[in-house]
């Protein structure tokens, strides 16, 4: 079911409906209620998949309970089993193929007769991101920083949370079981947040990603054949594109989960507004910067272990990273080129820069202004090799960017895109001391003018809904 | 007070400001829906995706004086991609003409709608008209462009129809009318490969090698059959299951066969009410013609129409076992030229029988 359907309409209605009125104070059976509708929500795309996803929350629930009942190297067995078998079904699903691609690969070039045939398996949705939610719970037990859950439904609900089961936040268990242990209470505050958020992120999502979709779309699939202003004008229409995709999946996704009374972890932090790329990775999909920091990064010995292991530790994450996102050499690239200008980065300035703190608003300054503008370049660069279908194609897109003539008469199509762009560029602007990105939320407004703005909005998504190609959000791939 | 008091009374709270704000904008909506802008514009809206055909059928109507003498195919895909009506009209040396106002994606409720603009708004009175079936299942969901052919008070009436899909209609026709004030902010694309430019309303479907027809074939076959066995024990008055009963209210519902329907009623009624001769014919594609069953169909049409006058009606459906074979179809429903050209034949021989 996709958050951008009248069925997800339909269905949250009944839900919310059924949770608050027909099983108020009954929070047992409101937990079974979320449980049941996050199996409806994940088997509308491919149903029998909700036996691996099951799978993987039985094995990670039994691997927690006795890790937590173990002694010396059992503890050490269990995690090991839990994270092989996690990984391994987001090996077989996401990695078999790209991994045989490349065995197959290797042995034309070396002359070998040798080739696997590849599976015509389709990737279970979200399954990235449960699964990192999953290892996370297994590991944190491990580290005896939480303990084990012992109430299946409750552990089930963790994994399974529909708001955030196919496209994140990748939570932590230190977060989200607490929430589902307490009794639901109704907080309309929390709910009209909630409202705003949903409303926010449909915005960010049908307006502003599928209006800038049809750009990018147009410039990838003509790069040959387009002028380098309009390719500039593409790539940066993808780098919205994404933006508005992902971060408005985030805030349906939060603004949801509010509804039930649930806080998820902030995902977005205005990352167009960093000034360098260490800041901008953190402002960027932060639920899952934060996991490899945390999981990976710091066991690995992080900035502490300085030189040729803190170099060596940034490439293994954004590689690392840049893998999550798929199977394909683009990813890879992209990973590369950010671990690259991260290394630069610290290699000019060390980490004797001031960074901004994660909840402060980015401010006013004109050295912010050009440092944003030329991280900015770089991410989209960057994105380039994201978006393309291949290496070559990512390269050749660059180079008719540099070879081909700056303007011509197809610049006058791609123009109309920064009328969406810096309308929205400034609304970011302006919500950035806002709570939580909450739109509103930083401002008094009187109600009234806050309900014109919210019916323009809403007029405003009717006005993309419909009339534009729709895009399924790109994150439900990974 | 205690805490679940607190959370019922703010509750309420929340559900009365979201109600005044969902109705705020249902009447914003409601206005925005009614505006009734000009038709061109909506018959632009298709003009390059791949409904382009009924941007074609409007401006062929916009040139179109009298239909006197023209006999007028309607229906799916099917029809437009099957029957070639250049070679119709030449081989018929009579005054009459040929014209295939078939449009992709199976959809009585827009062929009504089409039905309704030609003989009620435009006051064109065709010599016949040909209703095209598909030849193993009944339309079901709805065009993706109603909301283009059908206006606001039609999309609004359809709901005492049974249209399931109204929402998503009032929602498309609502999202259609702003963007017309936003029109020239949108990306617009110079690509006009998908405009349907043909001097006839026949559009020809490419070749595909027979091998790849018959690998669409097994793929689809499984459920095509189990949707023409249910045809035939609803045709044949099988008592049906609760279990079964339910499931096909559902379908009714949830696909919008009971709209489909009473739209092609509606259609059969607008043609009786101004005398306007009609036949309908049951379009082979590779199921029903290895199934064959070719009465089935038929049998199912009576069983399901009962306001239709079969006798002055002919239902047309084709025996030839030719359609049996794979190199006559492109996938398995839609007929390559070749095969075009062997079912345009056939249906003017039994046209001629009427002569």
């Amino acid at each position: 079911m996709l958050f951008n359907s009248l069925e997800f309409l339909i269905f949250l209605v009944i839900v919310f409906f059924l949770f608050w009125v027909v099983l108020r104070d009954r929070p047992k059976l409101q937990s079974a209620l979320l449980l049941a509708s996050s199996c409806i929500f994940y088997m509308f795309f491919i149903p029998k998949y909700i036996f691996i996803l099951f799978l993987t929350i039985i094995i990670d629930y039994l691997a927690g309970m006795k890790i937590a009942t173990s002694e010396g190297k059992k503890r050490k067995v269990w995690l090991i089993i839990s994270i092989v078998s996690t990984c391994m079904v987001l090996f077989v699903f996401k990695y078999y193929n790209f991994f045989i691609d490349n065995v197959n690969g290797i042995s034309n070039l070396l002359g070998w007769n040798y080739s696997i045939e590849a599976m015509q398996i389709i990737l279970p949705i979200g399954l990235s991101f449960h699964t990192f939610q999953s290892l996370s719970y297994v590991i944190e037990v491990y580290w005896k920083k939480q303990e084990p859950e012992k109430d299946f439904l409750i552990y089930s609900l963790y994994v399974m949370y529909f708001p955030q089961l196919v496209a994140g936040p990748i939570e932590r268990a230190a977060n989200l079981l607490h929430q589902f242990h307490a009794k639901p209470r109704f907080s309309y505050a929390l709910a009209a947040e909630g409202m705003h958020q949903i409303l926010w992120g449909f915005f960010k999502k049908i307006v502003i990603a599928d209006t800038c979709a049809v750009y990018a779309n147009y410039a990838f699939d003509h790069y040959d054949q387009l002028s380098s202003a309009s390719l500039i004008i593409g790539a940066s229409a993808f780098a919205f594109q994404i933006y508005g995709d992902f971060s408005g999946y985030s805030d349906i996704a939060l603004g949801t989960s509010k509804l039930f009374g649930v806080r998820l972890m902030r995902n977005f932090n205005l990352p167009y507004f960093a000034t360098s790329i260490p800041e901008f990775w953190r402002r960027w999909h932060i639920s899952l910067s934060t996991w490899f920091r945390d999981y990976v990064y710091i066991p690995l010995g992080g900035s502490r272990v300085g030189g040729f292991k803190f170099y060596r530790n940034v490439f293994i994450i954004f590689i690392l990273s840049g893998i999550w996102h798929g199977a394909n050499w683009t990813f890879v690239m992209w990973g590369l080129i950010h671990a690259i200008v991260y290394v630069i980065y610290f290699y000019i300035w060390g980490s004797g820069k001031k960074e901004h703190p994660l909840d402060t608003a980015p401010s006013w300054h004109i050295r912010n202004l050009f440092a944003g503008i030329l991280t900015f370049i770089v991410v989209t660069i960057a994105w380039i090799f994201f978006r393309a279908a291949n290496v070559q194609e990512a390269f050749h897109y660059l180079g008719a960017i540099f070879t081909h003539s700056f303007i011509s008469s197809d610049l006058q199509k791609f123009l109309p895109v920064a009328i969406v762009i810096i309308p929205f560029l400034f609304l970011e602007w302006f919500n950035r001391k806002s709570h939580n990105g909450v739109i509103f939320s930083a401002y008094s407004i009187k109600p009234a003018y806050r309900m014109a703005i919210e019916l323009v909005l809403a007029i405003l998504i009717i006005d993309c809904f419909y009339t534009l190609d729709h895009e399924q959000f790109i994150y439900f791939q990974f | 007070m205690s805490n679940s008091s607190t959370s019922n009374s703010e509750l309420r709270i929340f559900v009365r400001k979201f109600s005044r704000r969902a109705l705020a904008f249902l009447i914003l909506l409601a206005l925005v829906f009614a505006i009734k802008l000009p038709r061109s514009y909506y018959f632009s809206i298709p003009e390059k995706s791949s409904f382009s055909k009924i941007t074609w059928i409007e401006k062929k109507l916009n040139q179109t004086e009298n239909l006197d003498n023209s006999i007028i195919f309607v229906g799916s895909s099917i029809c437009m991609n099957g029957i070639n009506d250049s070679l119709l009209n030449a081989w018929d040396t009579t005054s009459t003409n040929y014209i295939n106002l078939g449009q992709s994606h199976t959809c009585f409720a827009i062929t009504d709608v089409l039905i309704d603009n030609i003989i009620n708004e435009r006051k064109l009175k065709p010599k016949k008209v040909m209703l095209c079936f598909k030849g193993d299942a009944m339309a079901s969901l709805i065009h993706t462009m109603y909301p283009v052919a059908a206006d606001a008070p039609k999309i609004l009436n359809s709901v005492f129809q049974s249209n399931s899909f109204v929402i998503p209609s009032i929602l498309k026709r609502a999202s259609w009318n702003t963007n017309y004030l936003t029109r020239s902010f949108k990306f617009e694309d110079g690509d006009m490969s998908k405009i349907f430019s043909g001097e006839y309303g026949y559009e020809p479907q490419g070749y595909r090698d027979s091998a790849a027809v018959e690998v669409i074939y097994k793929r689809l076959k499984a459920g095509s059959e189990a949707n023409f066995t249910s045809i035939e024990r609803e045709t044949q008055g099988v008592q049906q299951g609760l279990k079964t009963k339910i499931f096909l209210t559902k379908v009714d519902v949830m696909e919008n066969v009971k709209f489909q329907r009473a739209s092609f009623a509606n259609t059969a009624k607008t043609l009786d009410e101004n005398n306007i001769d009609y036949d309908i014919i049951l379009y082979p594609n590779m199921i029903s013609a290895r199934m064959n069953k070719p009465h089935l169909m038929a049998d199912y049409i009576r069983h399901t129409f009962k306001g239709i006058d079969y006798t002055k009606h002919r239902i047309i459906f084709m025996t030839d076992s030719a359609f049996q074979d794979a190199r006559l179809f492109t996938d398995m429903n839609h007929l390559n030229p070749k095969g075009a050209r062997i079912l345009t034949s056939l249906v003017y021989e039994e046209l001629k029988k009427t002569d």
